[in-house]
């Protein structure tokens, strides 16, 4: 009998993003916040996690990050009654400028949770 | 003749100059000036209930519900998720994670509590005042912002009759706006047995906006 183990990617994200103009040439504006876990399957466990930020401006936007947390909860939360599961969550609160002027400020939150620990 | 030819290139220059910057100003007008005003938080005197758009993530999933938080005197006296009262010992620690229920609890806390207050209990805190902009996601817009965040690490944390919690890190966030008296942006962790009810588990995960002060 032979037993294949494997490793199982997953991966959650959360994006916003502005354009201006052809190609966003003008203004474009992006945020995302990524979370990733590999979980071994045959041990259920989790082997391996991950979360970052992508943010990115072009032209005439402009960005501050104002907070991060990579992760923001990373553990094995549960009961007997409900089971127990493995959670990350990431988070990134960035401000945005046009042209040097306050446009907005965006909230970008990812999450996985597996049947792990 | 080349002096006029000349001139006649400065002014064209001149002029696409001109086009390319009222191009711009008037894009600057739609993405900044055009977009709708949001309205400031209403000052309180302590005394007020708080509406909340609010993202649960548990139980293997996103959750947009309200929640309704009403204080007096600074001090929180009902909460309710979804429509339905829960109790106010989702937000007292050890049960919510990261210590910004706490404060959320008794928001004339907030000026009070400092690094040294969080050390016994193994978690940090950090305090800064930013400039008051509105969050896309909140319709109102801040007198001010107080931005909090915490920190814990826990190797095993058991809440009995609840659920527990091993090897891992939480953090929390407050946005309090200290002018109006209100808290504008959380993110809390807790957990909870009256979070089953909504989520299947004990645990939530909970970031709200400030949508409404009455």
């Amino acid at each position: 009998m032979l037993a294949m183990a494997a490793v199982i990617e997953f991966y959650s994200e959360d994006v916003r993003s502005d354009c201006l103009g052809p190609n966003c040439e003008i203004g474009y504006a992006y945020q995302k916040t990524w979370t990733k876990v590999w979980y071994d399957d045959s041990a259920r466990k989790v082997v391996s996690h991950t979360g970052a930020a992508r943010i990115d401006s072009k032209g005439l936007y402009g960005y501050v990050v104002k907070a991060q947390r990579h992760p923001d909860v990373a553990g094995c939360i549960g009961d007997p009654w409900s089971g127990y599961r493995w959670m990350r969550t990431d988070y990134d609160t960035v401000d945005w400028y046009f042209l040097g002027i306050y446009v907005t400020t965006w909230l970008t939150v990812s999450a996985i949770e597996v049947y792990a620990c | 003749m080349r002096v006029d030819m000349m001139g006649r290139g400065v002014w064209l220059v001149a002029a696409a100059a001109v086009v390319a910057a009222l191009v711009v100003f008037a894009v600057w007008l739609t993405a900044v000036v055009a977009r709708p005003h949001k309205p400031p938080v209403p000052i309180t005197d302590g005394t007020f209930s708080a509406s909340y758009n609010t993202t649960v993530i548990c139980g293997g999933g996103r959750k947009m519900w309200d929640l309704t938080l009403v204080y007096r005197n600074g001090r929180l006296i009902k909460a309710m998720l979804d429509g339905r009262e829960i109790p106010l010992a989702v937000f007292k620690y050890p049960h919510g994670l990261s210590y910004i229920g706490e404060l959320l609890l008794d928001l004339n806390r907030i000026k009070e509590v400092n690094n040294e207050t969080l050390k016994p209990l193994g978690g940090v805190i950090n305090k800064r005042v930013e400039r008051p902009v509105p969050f896309a996601d909140s319709p109102l817009a801040p007198r001010s912002r107080l931005f909090i965040t915490t920190s814990f690490n826990y190797s095993r944390l058991v809440i009995e009759g609840h659920g527990e919690f091993r090897n891992g890190t939480v953090n929390g966030l407050l946005i309090f706006d200290y002018e109006a008296g209100v808290p504008y942006l959380f993110i809390i962790s807790t957990i909870h047995a009256s979070m089953r009810e909504f989520c299947g588990t004990s645990f939530a995960y909970i970031v709200a906006y400030l949508r409404e002060v009455k």
